[in-house]
């Protein structure tokens, strides 16, 4: 049988997935834009887009509610859901391990540390101001990579059992170094840590979103460009530079990159967790593990799971919202298990 | 065209390899031999230029250090031992990686792909999940990996060298001689094939140069007649054996006998 037909129906197979996520995307949006406190008008989304002259019976509280609040919270969901789901795919790729994940590595905690730390200090020390925010969870979030990757690095593999045991050190360290600031916070202060250790999209607005958005599309792009030579790196080191690839370079430019991305999205909704370990896990078994189609729909799976978790997280408690974190953490941790006993059957079997 | 010149590699204070010269030209298939930890993989390594060393190592007269990663990836592919991948890509897609270094339209990909699966009659697990292959079948697997990397499906290929760290310790009988038998073919296009082998009667089948190392010296570099003799053989392997020759193709044929004290049924 000439192997060449099954490439073309596979084909055919991956773009019925992306069709099917693009248009569960467009629903979750379109829910997401006429849902929220104010209760739920479908026409809401279709009546923003018509001209003023057609709109005159819609209350001007409604329309403004949904261009400030309702579409940044939108788009902050969608830039960080790919973010994540995009520095999983990476991150699991650069460990050659499917249980790598930027929350579980202690790369989120890293970033919310360095957030958490500019928002203590802003209140005492005056050259520290919140713009520095987003720098700072950068920062916090390059420090932990590089360091996670170099403990558990041996002779070019990555022992997953380090690695998980250097994320659990590393977030139990950034925990204590955020009770640490939130002992001596003031009030203020104090619940915008609590917002950021359980991550939240309710703090979506314009101008938080113009410094936030640049960084995560210049990471989502640069990992999108380096998919092909991402893809040879899980064959394992050796075998990367082998077929051509400078894989020192690529191993810090990926380092660098997850940590601007991740830095970016905690900056803007604080630590949510397990996105980037579900995400790319379910693209990989929906179209395989080729990062040429696998990051695409890992994107716009991110995407589809963070509307549905912060519509969750709305509808639970209406109409008080739940902290997203929590309805990622309670959907991804048993998953993480389930990964768990799954490689653990594998390596028994 | 390879050469090596001085080549040594110490570990601390340990010699691995001391002072190697060889030069292999191309349509050659060379063996290496020696016991477990005489510096045979070591040697691939260094030939790879993935560790450092002391000496020279040159393909076509220029030092391995002065070509960039991708003219060197599209001049030599390294089959490496115990390497197992932990995400489910197709066999197909697994062979395809070694196309990574050509700038191609998938198509021309896939065709390569295709070829290279029927020359190595892999059609059966063409669509299965690498990571649910036998060590065997993961084996020849990465071996078509290699032959798609060095353009092993034209058959004007010329001057590439393929280094195989132990290609056959996974396989049965029949994919031994069928993936020495095409990496013989293939260093007879023009190219050089340096493979670690623990087999002395493939390697007297398959070689047309055996090199032997002891305790990281090159001690013998002969034809297989020239090296696969008792009073080569016996001193390094410690192990009592009788050689014949071949009935039909008139080379050595080895046979080892059982460790002093051990009886056999």
């Amino acid at each position: 049988m000439s192997t060449l037909a099954s490439t073309f129906v596979d084909t055919k197979r991956y773009v019925q997935w992306y069709w099917f996520s693009c248009t569960l995307l467009g629903l979750l949006a379109w829910l997401s834009l006429s849902s929220g406190a104010l209760g739920w008008d479908w026409k809401m989304p279709i009546v923003w887009l018509l001209p003023d002259s057609m709109t005159s019976d819609v209350q001007p509280l409604h329309l403004t509610v949904m261009t400030q609040i309702r579409l940044p919270r939108l788009l902050l969901a969608i830039l960080v859901g790919s973010m994540l789901a995009s520095a999983g795919a990476a991150t699991q790729a650069l460990c050659r391990n499917p249980l790598a994940d930027p929350s579980l590595m202690g790369i989120t905690g890293g970033a919310a540390v360095g957030a958490v730390s500019v928002i203590a200090l802003s209140a005492q020390v005056s050259f520290v101001h919140e713009a520095m925010v987003a720098p700072a969870a950068f920062l916090g979030a390059l420090a932990v990579t590089t360091l996670i990757y170099k403990i558990s690095n041996h002779h070019g593999q990555v022992q997953i059992t380090t690695l998980l045991l250097a994320g659990v050190a590393i977030n139990a360290m950034a925990m204590a170094i955020i009770g640490l600031f939130s002992f001596f916070a003031d009030d203020s202060s104090l619940r915008l840590m609590t917002y950021w250790q359980m991550g939240s999209l309710g703090g979506a607005n314009w101008p938080a979103m113009q410094y936030g958005a640049p960084l995560i599309l210049l990471s989502i792009y640069s990992l999108f460009v380096r998919r092909k030579k991402i893809n040879v790196l899980m064959l394992g080191e050796l075998e990367a530079r082998h077929l051509g690839v400078n894989v020192k370079r690529l191993k810090s430019e990926i380092v660098f990159i997850v940590a601007l991305g991740v830095g970016g999205a905690v900056a803007l909704s604080g630590m949510i967790g397990f996105v980037g370990l579900l995400v790319p896990h379910i693209a990989r078994l929906l179209v395989g593990p080729d990062l040429k189609r696998m990051l695409p729909l890992s994107i716009l799976l991110g995407c589809v799971a963070m509307l549905l978790a912060d519509w969750v997280s709305r509808l639970i408690v209406a109409p008080s919202e739940l902290p997203i974190g929590i309805v990622t953490a309670l959907f991804g941790s048993p998953f993480f298990i389930y990964q768990l006993l799954k490689q653990k059957r594998g390596q028994h079997a | 065209m390879l050469s090596c010149h001085n080549v040594s590699i110490e570990r601390g204070c340990r010699p691995i390899l001391n002072n190697i010269n060889l030069k292999a030209n191309n349509g050659e298939l060379i063996v290496l031999l020696g016991e477990n930890g005489a510096g045979k993989s070591t040697l691939l390594s260094a030939i790879c230029n993935d560790i450092s060393f002391s000496g020279q190592i040159k393909i076509d007269e220029q030092p391995i250090q002065s070509f960039d990663e991708q003219t060197l990836a599209q001049k030599r592919a390294v089959l490496l031992q115990n390497n197992r991948v932990n995400f489910s890509f197709s066999t197909e897609e697994l062979i395809a990686m070694g196309r990574y270094p050509y700038h191609e339209s998938i198509h021309e990909q896939t065709q390569v792909v295709e070829q290279l699966i029927a020359q190595l009659a892999l059609e059966k697990l063409a669509l299965r999940d690498v990571t649910a292959l036998s060590g065997g079948e993961f084996q020849r697997v990465q071996f078509a990996r290699c032959l798609a990397q060095l353009n092993a499906h034209k058959a004007d290929t010329k001057g590439k060298l393929m280094l195989l760290d132990e290609p056959t310790s996974a396989l049965d009988m029949h994919h031994q001689h069928l993936t020495l038998s095409k990496a013989k073919a293939f260093a007879k296009q023009g190219n050089i094939v340096i493979a670690v082998l623990h087999d002395l009667n493939l390697t007297s089948l398959y070689a047309d140069r055996v090199l032997l190392l002891n305790k990281g010296q090159l001690c013998h570099d002969g034809t297989p007649q020239e090296v696969l003799q008792s009073s080569v053989l016996q001193p390094i392997y410690k192990t009592h054996m009788q050689i014949t020759t071949h009935p039909t193709y008139q080379i050595p044929m080895i046979f080892s006998e059982p460790q002093l004290g051990v009886t056999h049924a």
